[in-house]
């Protein structure tokens, strides 16, 4: 069996695939870029719910505050 | 303080501008690697939230746009990497209304075969054997050697040559 040659072959990509040529993005994408950022930048919901579960037991165990302050 | 400076320190202030200036650039570019516009919004947020992520690594006396396209390959290979796994058929198929239905049928079959490449072979196959850029602006663009653009572009035309023969196209 022939085979194609590399010419046949650049040939007939050339012809059935077109260069694209873009504009731009249809929309603004910065605010979404933007949310990413932000979304990052905030502490995770579990290190808030670490923070209120220590204020909580130092309030019912106040003694608990100096074992804290010794831990930091 | 210089804009890039600015960015290097992390102020979203400049990060903004330098999106505002390149944005449309890095989008063209995925769109090109990846023939695949609706992909390409996403990617093109994910592009600038690496690029934001790495603003302290930034040398900022290099081109900011240079930069931005070789993290926009990364993204761009790291997305055809995952579609790969998917149906290579669902990309784009060619909106050609006046070619005869033969002409179209071959069109379809060497567009299945350029999409069945491996991403990094596919993507110096698209700038190489279908945009024609020279070797040097290819080799700069995705961070690799021009050795290694020469390589994968001769690696491209062998895999299509064989992957047209399996879709039946003869010489």
């Amino acid at each position: 069996m022939s085979r194609l040659s590399d010419e046949k072959t650049l040939e007939l990509l050339r012809g059935a695939m077109r260069a694209h040529n873009v504009d731009g993005p249809p929309g603004d994408l910065w605010p979404r870029v933007r949310h990413r950022i932000d979304r990052a930048n905030r502490p995770p919901a579990a290190d808030w719910v670490l923070a209120a579960a220590l204020v909580l037991l130092c309030l019912l165990r106040p003694s608990l505050v100096g074992l804290l302050l010794l831990h930091f | 303080m210089d804009l890039l400076d600015r960015f290097v320190r992390g102020d979203l202030e400049a990060f903004e501008l330098l999106f505002r200036q390149f944005n449309r650039e890095v989008y063209g570019w995925v769109v090109r690697l990846t023939r695949d516009p609706s992909a390409a919004e996403d990617l093109t947020v994910e592009v600038f939230w690496r690029i934001y992520r790495a603003h302290a690594r930034f040398d900022a006396t290099r081109s900011f746009g240079a930069w931005a396209r070789r993290i926009a390959s990364n993204a761009a290979l790291d997305h055809l990497r995952r579609a790969r796994r998917e149906s290579a058929a669902s990309a784009m198929p060619p909106a050609r209304t006046s070619d005869s239905s033969a002409r179209r049928d071959l069109h379809l079959r060497v567009e299945r075969a350029f999409l069945t490449l491996p991403p990094t072979l596919r993507v110096v196959a698209e700038l190489a054997l279908i945009e024609d850029w020279p070797q040097e602006d290819i080799a700069k663009a995705l961070g690799i050697s021009r050795s290694a653009v020469k390589a994968r572009a001769f690696r491209a035309t062998k895999y299509l040559r064989d992957a047209l023969q399996r879709e039946g196209i003869e010489p």
